[in-house]
C-alpha cells in the first residue's frame, strides 16, 4: 500500500515537474576484469535509468543476464550462475543523489559526484561515484568509470579462478538521457 | 560464552617519510583474518572497545574478547560514557553494554532504520546518532528525529558535535549548524560558498573549550574553522586532493593541530596557520575508518583489516641509510635541524626534516671521535682519543691548539658553561677560554680539586647555572659557579661510578650507572630506580631528558622512557614488537635538539623521543570482569546469602605498551587489610564471614603501586537469619512473651485455686457456723430431749441421724464436688433432723432421675444450704406446710419452695447463697439462676 502511494506520488510528481526529468534514451554498462591470466570484458546495452535534475536524484538499473561479451559462452554461464546468481539477483542498480549543485538547464560539461546505494548481487554498498555530464540539446550525456570490489558485494571467487578473475572490476557506464517533454 | 583471540603482529609499515611512527597491527577473529573495524572507543577503565562487522570486541592490550550479542550484527558506531558503552548497528538499532551485557536501547521501531554512522554521547541517557536519514536524538528513553524538514542540510549525516543547545553536523551537503531555542530549531548551512573545500563533510570534531572545529571531507581534504552564534568564520581550507582519499575521522589536538585518517590509508598530521600543512603517513593497503587518541599517547587506527597502533605522539624514528653504520657509531649530537654522527674518525650529518635518509660525509679526523658538542652558532667541538680537541664550522675543520699535553689528550666529554668550554679528559677537567683562535686555560679541576675523580664520563650543563659531572669513582659532582658539591652514600647515591648524567624539565638530576640502575636527585636525596621499578637492565649507558618531563634511559637491552605523571617506565625493545633490535652500548651516544627532543641511535637509524604536548598516562587500567560463586560465574551482585561465602574475582590489567610487565596487588577490606602482591588474575576467598567487604585490586607495571589505578568491588554477605539482629530481638521477645504468658497463666490459675480454697474455707466456715448455729443446735437438742421422752427409739435414730449429718458435712467439706445422690442423702439426714422438729409442717419432694443421681455433680452441701435457707427464711406451720421441691434434669438441679417469708429475718441473710454462687463461678461459666416466680423461690444450680 505504502509502495503504491509512493509510486503514485512519483508519477504525479513526474507529470507536474516533467521538465526536470531525463529518461534513458540509450545506455550501456560494461565491465572489465584484468587478472594476471585472463582479461574479461562484457557489456549490456539494456541500461535503464532516470535522472531528476530538480530533485538532484537518479536511479539506474541493468539486467545482469543482458551482459554479452565474455571469452566463451561457458564463462557467461558461470558469470550468471556462479558469481552473480542472476536468477536470484536479476538486476544491479545504483540510485541516489547528486552532490554537486549543477544547473542542468545550462548547456556545458560538468563533473559531478553521484552518491547512493550501489546494489550488486543483492548487497547494497554506499558509494560516491564520479561522473562526467555533458548537457546538450535537452540531453544529458553521462559517462562514468568506477571500481567494484567483488568482496564488498559478497561475490566469492573460487581459488581456482583467482588468477583469471580480478577481485576489483572496472565498470564503465555511458548513457544518453533525454529530457521529458 | 567468551572467546579469547590472540592478537598478532604484522610487520612495521614502511613509509616514504623521513620520520615515521612505530606502528603495530592487531587482528581479531577466529581465523586471524582481516576484520573490518568500523568504530573504536576508550572507556575510563582503559579498555579499548572495537566495533567490527563481526560484533563488539573488548581489548586489554593482549586479548580481544568478543562481547556476546544475540543479534550478531555488525557494529558501526561506538561511544563510551562512564562505565557504559553504546553500540550502534548497521540496521539502525542501538545497544548499551553495562555490567558485561549488551541490552537494546529504546524501541527499535521508533529509531533509525539505516546504518548508525556515529554516536555522540552528550550525557547520561542523552545520545546523538548520525544516520543516513538524518540526526536522531535519544533522550528520556525516546527518539527524536531531525531531518531535512527541520532544516538539516542533507539527511545523510556522518558525525556531529553537540554543545549545549546547539549541534554542528557534517552532512553530504555541507555543515549544518542547528540551534534549539524554545522547542524550535533554527538551522544554518555552510558549504562551498562559505569557503569550505567540499560539500561532503565526512568528519567533524570540536577543539574542547574553544569555538574551533576541525572537519574532513570527501575530496577536499581537511579544514578548520570557527563557529559560534555569529556564524562560521576563519576557515583555513584544506589541501587539494592528492589521492589521500576521503577523511573518515579526525582528532583535534588544538585549534592549530589535528590528526586525520583517510579511506586511502593515510594518517595525516595537520597544522593550521595561514594555510594548512600536512605530513602524511601511509599505511598501504588499508582503509582507515576511525581514529582514537588514547590517554597513553598512542593513536589507534580502526582499519578494514583490524587495529593499528601508532606511537607517533611521543616516539617515532628516522631511518638512516649507509654510510650510517650503527655498530661503528661513536658519538652523536644535534640541535640545528641536523643530526651529527661520528663513526670512528668520520664526521657525518643528516637533515632530520629532509626526505633523504642518507647521511652526508662532512670531515675525516686523524683519530677516533669520542664526543661532540654542538655549540649553538659556534660550530661543533669534537673530542678525540689521543689527538685532543677539534673544531668544525662551515665545512672547516681545525685542531684547537692549547696547553701542553692537551694536543694529545683523550677527550671524554665537552660542554659549554659560563661562556667557557669545559673539557673532560683522562686527567680531570679543563676550563678553557675559546673565544679566541687558541684555547686559553682558565682552570683545571681534578680528583684533588673537588671532583673526586680524574675520570669524568660526562659534563652536563643543565641551563640552570649548574654543571653536572658524571665521574668514575667520585659519583656525581655538581659545580654551581663557586664550588663543587658531592654526595656520599648517605644521600642515597650508592654508586661511585656514574656513566651518564642529565637534568629533566623539573630540575631533577638523573644519573646512569654501570651496575646500579639510575638515580634521581630531587634536591634533597637521591632515589634509586632498579629492575623493581621497571628498568630493563641495571647497566645504563646513557641518560637524557626531553623538555616535557620524560627521561630516556638507554641500556643494552633497549630503551626505557620515564613518564613522570604515571611514575612508570615505558619499555622499548625488540620484545615489545617495535622492531628495535639493538641499542648502542657507547656511553652517552644520544642527542638532544634545541626543542628538547631526544634522539637515540638504533640499528635502523634514530628513535626520537619527542616532547609531548599533553600529559600522558601510561598507568595500566584495571577491571574486575567476573565474580564467581563456588567457581560458577554470577552476574553482578552486591549482596550474597550467608552460605554463599566462597567468592572468586577475575580481574585483568589493561596496558598497550608493556602488558607483559603487569603486576597486581589486592586486599579484601573488612576481611584482610594487608595488600597481597600477585601476578595471578584470579583470587578466591573461601568461607567468608558475614559482613561488608571492599575488594580492591590495583595494577602496575612495576612493584610500585603508589600511583596505580584501582578497581573496587563492594559486596555484602548477609548474616544467617539466626544471627541477624532482627531475629535475635524477635527470639528474645518471643521467649520473654512466652515466659510472661506462662507466668501470667500460672498466676491466674494459682489465684483461682486460692480463691477456690478461700471460698471453700469460707463456705465451710459458713456451713459449720450455720450447722453449729446455736439455734439449730438448741432446736436440735430440744427436739432430741422431746423425743427422748416420747419415743426412745426415735431419739436414738435422731441422734444417729444428727451425728451422721455432722459426719457427712465434715466428710464432704474437703471435696470439690460430690454426686447429686450423695448430696441428696445428706439432705435426707438433714430433713430427718428438721422433720423431727417440724413434723408434717415440713415436707421434701425430690424428683431426680436415677441416672442424674450418679452423673450430676454439685458442690458439696450446696443443696443442703438451699434447703436450710428455705427453712430459715420461710414460716413453717402445720396449717401451711413448707414444701421444698428438689428437681433435676441433665443440666441442672432446682430447689424451689413457696415463698412464705418470716416476719423477722434471720441473721446472715443471703450469705450462704452468695458463697454458693461464688464457688460455682469458679467452677463453671454456666450461671446459677435465682428467681422468684409465681410466688415461688427458685434456685437452679448447674450440674457439673
Amino acid at each position: 500500500m505504502k509502495v503504491l502511494a509512493w509510486v503514485m506520488g512519483f508519477l504525479l510528481y513526474g507529470v507536474c515537474a516533467s521538465a526536470q526529468i531525463y529518461d534513458m534514451e540509450k545506455g550501456k554498462a560494461a565491465f572489465h576484469s584484468e587478472a594476471p591470466q585472463e582479461l574479461i570484458s562484457a557489456e549490456s546495452v539494456e541500461l535503464k535509468g532516470i535522472v531528476d535534475a530538480g530533485k538532484k536524484s537518479f536511479a539506474f538499473r541493468v539486467n545482469i543476464s543482458s551482459f554479452m561479451g565474455f571469452n566463451s559462452p561457458l564463462q557467461r554461464e558461470h558469470f550468471n550462475e556462479n558469481y552473480m546468481e542472476s536468477n536470484i539477483f536479476p538486476d544491479a542498480s545504483f540510485a541516489g543523489k547528486i552532490i554537486e549543485d549543477i544547473d542542468f538547464s545550462k548547456e556545458g560539461s560538468y563533473t559531478v559526484r553521484a552518491k547512493g546505494k550501489l546494489t550488486i548481487h543483492g548487497v547494497p554498498v554506499e558509494r560516491i561515484v564520479r561522473a562526467d555530464v555533458l548537457v546538450k540539446g535537452g540531453r544529458l550525456i553521462l559517462s562514468s568509470r568506477f571500481i567494484v570490489s567483488l568482496a564488498d558485494h559478497n561475490i566469492k571467487i573460487p581459488r581456482v579462478v583467482s588468477e583469471k578473475l580480478s577481485p576489483d572490476i572496472e565498470v564503465t557506464v555511458n548513457a544518453t538521457l533525454k529530457q521529458r517533454p | 560464552m567468551r572467546y579469547l583471540w590472540l592478537c598478532i603482529l604484522v610487520a612495521v609499515s614502511v613509509a616514504a617519510q623521513a620520520q615515521r611512527p612505530f606502528s603495530r597491527d592487531f587482528r581479531m577473529g577466529e581465523s586471524q583474518s582481516p576484520v573490518n573495524v568500523n568504530a573504536i572507543a576508550e572507556s575510563p577503565s582503559g579498555y579499548i572497545w572495537v566495533g567490527t562487522d563481526e560484533g563488539l570486541f573488548r581489548f586489554n592490550g593482549r586479548d580481544f574478547v568478543k562481547i556476546t550479542d544475540s543479534a550478531n550484527k555488525g557494529v558501526t558506531a561506538l561511544a563510551a560514557l562512564g562505565s557504559e558503552v553504546y553500540a550502534g548497528y548497521a540496521d539502525g538499532t542501538l545497544a548499551c553494554l553495562a555490567d558485561g551485557v549488551l541490552r537494546p536501547v529504546g524501541k527499535a521501531a521508533a529509531g533509525p532504520r539505516s546504518r548508525v554512522q556515529s554516536i555522540t554521547a552528550a550525557g547520561a541517557g542523552l545520545l546523538w546518532l548520525c544516520t543516513e536519514e538524518g540526526v536522531y536524538l535519544y533522550a528520556y528513553g525516546r527518539y527524536f528525529r531531525i531531518s531535512g524538514a527541520q532544516g538539516l542540510a542533507d539527511n545523510f549525516t556522518y558525525q556531529l558535535v553537540a554543545k549545549g543547545a546547539s549541534c554542528v553536523v557534517g552532512t553530504d551537503n555541507g555543515v549544518s549548524y542547528l540551534r534549539f531555542v524554545n522547542d524550535t530549531i533554527t538551522a544554518r548551512r555552510y558549504g562551498i560558498q562559505d569557503g569550505l573545500p567540499d560539500n561532503i563533510i565526512s568528519a567533524i570534531k570540536a577543539v574542547p573549550g574553544t569555538s574551533a572545529y576541525w572537519a574532513g571531507t570527501h575530496e577536499g581534504g581537511a579544514f578548520t574553522f570557527r563557529l559560534d552564534t555569529n556564524g562560521m568564520h576563519g576557515v583555513v581550507a584544506g589541501y587539494a586532493s592528492r589521492g589521500w582519499g576521503q577523511v573518515n575521522d579526525i582528532f583535534a589536538v588544538s585549534a592549530t593541530e589535528a590528526w586525520a585518517v583517510t579511506e586511502a590509508g593515510y594518517l595525516l598530521h595537520l597544522r593550521a596557520g595561514d594555510s594548512l600543512s600536512v605530513v602524511p603517513l601511509h599505511f598501504a593497503g588499508k582503509k582507515i575508518r576511525r581514529l582514537l587518541y588514547v590517554r597513553s599517547g598512542n593513536l589507534w587506527l580502526a582499519t578494514n583489516e583490524g587495529l593499528t597502533v601508532v606511537t607517533i605522539s611521543h616516539a617515532s624514528y628516522h631511518i638512516a641509510g649507509a654510510p650510517y653504520f650503527f655498530s661503528t657509531l661513536t658519538a652523536l649530537t644535534g640541535g640545528d635541524g641536523r643530526m651529527w654522527l661520528a663513526q670512528g674518525r668520520e664526521l657525518l650529518s643528516l637533515h632530520l626534516s629532509a626526505d633523504t635518509v642518507v647521511p652526508a660525509r662532512e670531515a675525516m679526523l686523524p683519530a677516533a671521535i669520542t664526543c661532540m658538542y654542538l655549540h649553538g652558532g659556534q660550530g661543533i667541538w669534537l673530542g678525540t682519543f689521543g689527538r685532543g680537541l677539534w673544531h668544525y664550522i662551515d665545512g672547516r675543520l681545525r685542531q684547537v691548539k692549547g696547553p701542553a699535553g692537551m694536543d694529545n689528550a683523550n677527550i671524554l666529554s665537552i660542554a659549554a658553561y659560563n661562556s667557557r668550554l669545559w673539557v673532560a679528559s683522562l686527567n680531570g677537567v679543563d676550563e678553557l677560554d675559546v673565544s679566541g683562535d687558541k684555547m686559553v686555560p682558565v682552570a683545571h679541576y681534578n680528583k684533588a680539586g673537588g671532583i673526586g675523580s680524574d675520570y669524568v664520563y660526562q659534563l652536563y650543563n643543565d641551563g640552570r647555572g649548574r654543571l653536572w659531572l658524571a665521574t668514575d669513582g667520585g659519583g656525581v659532582a655538581m659545580y654551581d659557579g663557586r664550588r663543587f658539591h658531592r654526595w656520599d652514600s648517605t644521600s642515597g647515591l650508592t654508586a661511585r661510578v656514574v656513566y651518564s648524567i642529565a637534568v629533566d624539565s623539573f630540575g631533577h638530576a638523573w644519573a646512569g650507572t654501570p651496575d646500579k640502575g639510575v638515580f634521581r636527585y630531587d634536591g634533597r636525596r637521591w632515589q634509586q630506580f632498579t629492575l623493581q621499578n621497571g628498568l630493563q637492565d641495571m647497566n645504563v649507558s646513557s641518560v637524557m631528558a626531553n623538555n616535557s618531563g620524560q627521561v630516556i634511559v638507554v641500556t643494552q637491552k633497549g630503551v626505557d622512557e620515564w613518564f613522570p605523571g604515571s611514575g612508570l617506565f615505558r619499555r622499548f625493545n625488540k620484545k615489545t614488537n617495535l622492531d628495535i633490535e639493538h641499542t648502542s652500548a657507547v656511553l652517552n651516544c644520544m642527542a638532544r635538539d634545541a626543542a628538547g627532543n631526544v634522539y637515540v641511535p638504533f640499528d635502523k637509524g634514530f628513535i626520537s623521543f619527542t616532547n609531548v604536548s599533553r600529559p600522558l598516562d601510561i598507568r595500566p587500567g584495571i577491571s574486575v570482569n567476573e565474580v564467581r560463586l563456588f567457581f560458577k560465574p554470577v552476574s553482578y551482585r552486591s549482596t550474597f546469602g550467608h552460605d554463599e561465602n566462597q567468592l572468586s574475582f577475575q580481574y585483568e590489567g589493561i596496558n598497550y605498551s608493556n602488558i607483559e610487565r603487569l603486576h597486581y596487588r589486592y586486599r579484601l577490606e573488612g576481611y584482610q587489610n594487608e595488600w597481597i602482591y600477585t601476578d595471578d588474575e584470579t583470587v578466591t576467598f573461601s568461607r567468608l564471614p558475614a559482613g561488608t567487604f571492599h575488594f580492591r585490586i590495583q595494577a602496575s607495571l612495576d612493584m610500585d603501586f603508589e600511583e596505580a589505578n584501582e578497581a573496587v568491588y563492594t559486596f555484602r554477605i548477609r548474616a544467617p537469619f539466626w544471627k541477624a539482629p532482627w531475629f535475635l530481638v524477635l527470639s528474645v521477645g518471643i521467649v520473654f512473651g512466652l515466659l510472661y504468658a506462662y507466668i501470667k497463666a500460672r498466676e491466674r490459675s494459682l489465684r483461682k485455686v486460692n480463691e477456690l480454697q478461700e471460698e471453700r474455707l469460707k463456705f465451710e466456715y459458713e456451713l459449720l457456723r450455720s450447722q453449729v448455729n446455736p439455734h439449730f443446735l438448741f432446736n436440735s437438742l430440744n427436739t432430741l430431749s422431746a423425743l427422748i421422752e416420747e419415743d426412745k427409739d426415735k431419739a436414738v435414730q435422731y441422734t444417729s441421724q444428727l451425728s451422721d449429718l455432722y459426719r457427712s458435712v465434715l466428710a464432704h467439706k474437703d471435696m470439690d464436688l460430690i454426686t447429686l445422690g450423695e448430696e441428696l442423702r445428706i439432705i435426707e439426714r438433714y430433713m430427718f433432723v428438721q422433720q423431727s422438729r417440724f413434723g408434717d409442717a415440713l415436707r421434701l419432694s425430690v424428683s431426680v432421675p436415677e441416672a442424674v443421681m450418679k452423673s450430676g455433680k454439685v458442690v458439696p452441701l450446696a443443696l443442703q444450704i438451699l434447703v436450710e435457707n428455705a427453712i430459715k427464711h420461710n414460716t413453717v406451720s402445720r396449717s401451711a406446710p413448707l414444701v421444698i421441691y428438689i428437681e433435676a434434669d441433665e443440666l441442672q438441679v432446682t430447689v424451689r419452695n413457696e415463698l412464705k417469708p418470716k416476719i423477722t429475718k434471720e441473721k446472715g441473710e443471703g450469705l450462704g447463697l452468695h458463697n454458693i454462687r461464688k464457688r460455682y463461678s469458679l467452677l463453671t461459666k454456666r450461671p446459677l439462676v435465682n428467681t422468684i416466680a409465681d410466688n415461688q423461690y427458685v434456685v437452679s444450680l448447674p450440674l457439673l
